[in-house]
């Protein structure tokens, strides 16, 4: 028997689990969302002027594109309403930390250099777009179906969060992976 | 079946289990998960040495495992076996993942939570999943054993009652 194959050798054990696509894509993708969330926290702290000013410009991005179908939205810093009703966009609602996740996804695939430097600015622009979607669904619940915002709210954060990524990620391998 | 029809049969699944699986969270599950879980807290605050620390106010995180169970189950092509099993497993593990976040929050006193804490309990469903379903999966990983994969999974389904 091999080291590599005895499985009291701990070496050999490391390698078996790294030989495992199963294993070394969860593990990977945990490096680089480390060296991604640490990053992008120390920019937090260090900037957090142009940390406001992306709260205002995703404020703004919402209120265009409800414009496009209603004047009845004004939008004031990170402040946007639709006839009334108001929500406050704030660093968790920019689709930042989301954008991280999908990095450290496109980062782990096993993939070319090429589809990965493609995969991850697209992709990126993709969940900013589903993000202002979100965004915008909401207001128009807020302001018409008030009732549900609370559920709405918790629905299209934690639980369309994943699925926002997930379908982002399968387009990247299917347009620019399995080509 | 065709793609297409398939495709759009998953889709409206998973808006249905989650849009349910929500509703039950917000309705009276939330209530009880946070009673379970500060009995679980307190007496590992204990342990640690924390004392009666509060429990920190990031219940509405939890809610990440309704899209770890919506996907899991509209997941096609996965053996019964490994879907309830993995179901089980990973329900345990998130929760644990629960109390792990909330220690770190507890460490790192402020107005909102660490943003490393919050991208892993963010990710935590997609990376349990992910090994889960993994032996579906693998032919989107190029590279991998597919082969292994799914006889691995039909040897579960061979197995499965």
């Amino acid at each position: 028997m091999s080291t590599a194959e005895n499985p009291i050798d701990p070496s050999g054990r490391l390698r078996a689990i790294w030989a495992n696509p199963q294993l070394r894509y969860p593990i990977l993708m945990l490096v680089y969302l480390l060296i991604g969330g640490s990053l992008f926290n120390a920019a937090l702290n260090a900037y957090p002027g142009p940390i406001e000013t992306i709260d205002r410009w995703t404020a703004i991005v919402v209120h265009q594109f409800i414009g496009l179908f209603t004047p009845l939205t004004t939008q004031r810093n990170a402040l946007v309403t639709l006839d009334g009703f108001a929500v406050s966009i704030i660093i968790e609602c920019v689709g930042l930390l989301e954008m991280v996740i999908y990095s450290a996804c496109v980062l782990a695939f096993p993939a070319p250099i090429r589809a990965k430097a493609w995969g991850i600015p697209l992709g990126c622009f993709a969940i900013f777009s589903f993000n202002i979607l979100r965004i915008a669904t909401l207001l128009v619940v807020g302001r018409y179906w008030n009732e549900y915002f609370d559920f709405f709210h918790v629905y299209f954060w934690q639980a369309t969060l994943i699925v926002m990524i997930v379908s982002v990620l399968y387009g990247w391998i299917k347009l620019f992976v399995h080509r | 079946m065709k793609p297409r029809v398939k495709a759009v049969l998953i889709v409206l699944s998973f808006v249905v289990i989650s849009v349910g699986l929500t509703w039950i969270w917000g309705e009276w599950l939330r209530f009880l998960y946070g009673q379970a879980f500060n009995y679980v807290a307190l007496a590992l605050h204990g342990a640690l040495g924390l004392g009666d620390a509060p429990i920190a106010g990031l219940r509405q995180r939890y809610i990440n495992f309704v899209p770890f169970v919506a996907l899991l189950l509209v997941t096609p092509g996965l053996a019964i076996g490994r879907r309830l099993g993995g179901l089980a497993a990973g329900l345990g593990i998130i929760s644990i993942s629960h109390v792990a976040l909330n220690l770190t929050a507890l460490m790192t006193p402020g107005p909102s939570i660490p943003v490393l804490a919050a991208l892993l309990s963010d990710t935590f469903p997609f990376l349990v999943w992910f090994i889960v379903a993994y032996p579906v999966l693998a032919k989107f990983m190029p590279g991998a054993d597919e082969t292994a994969a799914r006889n691995d999974d039909s040897r579960e389904q061979a197995e499965d009652p």
